[in-house]
């Protein structure tokens, strides 16, 4: 999740249909710049080299988010579209077709591991991969990153990462494909616990 | 300079991403590909509607997905269901305009 809010003014954001470094392109209305999401700015456009916020969201359930916001408002499913959001889009690539679709646009297979979620995080030109399911396990991975003591934290009742400086200053982080990541920061490390 | 004028010219038309302005860019423009759905194929969200936790409860399964916002008082869930068929909801609360993406 991003501010909208850019240089005190406010942009909307619609879909490219590119891709860079295996990630969809973003691109804003009001200057047809384009956003790359891993690198939280733009990269094309008016708009190049301009950073975008990242604000705190969670990747959840709906049964945990529910029963931690029983007054919850959810997006409507009349979105003006007619989509069926019951079916999964995706769902014919989930076998191999995704797997044979993202090798493809890599230009080489991709392991297990590459596929595996993890929090990235970025400070200072340095940049690590975070293992999500073992950061699920643990719950905290505390680590040294960029010249700063840097604390990972997963909250299993909202799903929710955070990272934190040991000044208490939180640190932006995205939850992306660790070969996605890996694709933005070819110098990144996969943090080993 | 002609030489390099020309082969930017060959570059641009060469590209799948034809229509988009890059006099200015950080990254190599050869890198960006095309990615399948034409601009806007994946239709954003914009003015997105909210209906009641009691009213998602006969959409939604206990399992699915959602991203989940606090802010300001205000609570909100954007399904994964949905959001795979938009990519971005471009949303505010309050005077706080953000984008939800997937």
């Amino acid at each position: 999740m991003y501010a909208r809010t850019v240089k005190g003014e406010e942009l909307t954001f619609g879909v490219s249909g590119l891709l860079y470094k295996a990630n969809v392109l973003m691109y804003d209305h009001q200057t047809e710049s384009l956003w790359s999401q891993v690198k939280r700015a733009a990269v094309t456009g008016p708009m190049t080299r301009t950073k975008l916020k990242v604000l705190p969201s969670s990747l959840t359930t709906w049964d945990k988010w529910l029963k931690r916001h029983p007054d919850t408002q959810v997006l409507s499913f009349k979105t003006g579209y007619t989509r069926d959001y019951t079916r999964d889009p995706y769902a014919s690539y989930r076998g191999s077709g995704w797997g044979s679709f993202l090798s493809n646009f890599i230009g080489r297979r991709l392991g297990r591991e590459e596929m595996k979620f993890i929090v990235g995080v970025q400070l200072d030109g340095s940049s690590r991969g975070y293992p999500l399911d073992k950061l699920r396990e643990t719950g905290r991975f505390a680590d040294r990153l960029g010249g700063k003591n840097i604390q990972v934290d997963y909250d299993k009742e909202t799903d929710r990462v955070i990272v934190t400086s040991s000044e208490g200053e939180q640190i932006e982080h995205l939850v992306v494909y660790w070969f996605v990541w890996k694709e933005m920061y070819p110098d990144a490390e996969l943090f080993e616990p | 300079m002609r030489t390099v004028l020309i082969l930017i010219s060959i570059l641009m038309f060469t590209q799948p991403a034809l229509g988009w302005e890059f006099t200015k860019h950080s990254i190599p423009i050869d890198d960006i590909l095309s990615g399948g759905p034409p601009k806007d194929g994946i239709p954003a969200l914009f003015d997105p509607q909210f209906i009641s936790a009691k009213e998602a409860a006969k959409m939604l399964q206990s399992r699915d997905r959602v991203i989940g916002v606090t802010m300001g008082g205000s609570v909100r869930a954007y399904p994964i269901r949905i959001l795979n068929y938009h990519e971005l909801v471009n949303d505010r609360i309050g005077n706080t305009p953000f984008l939800v993406s997937w």
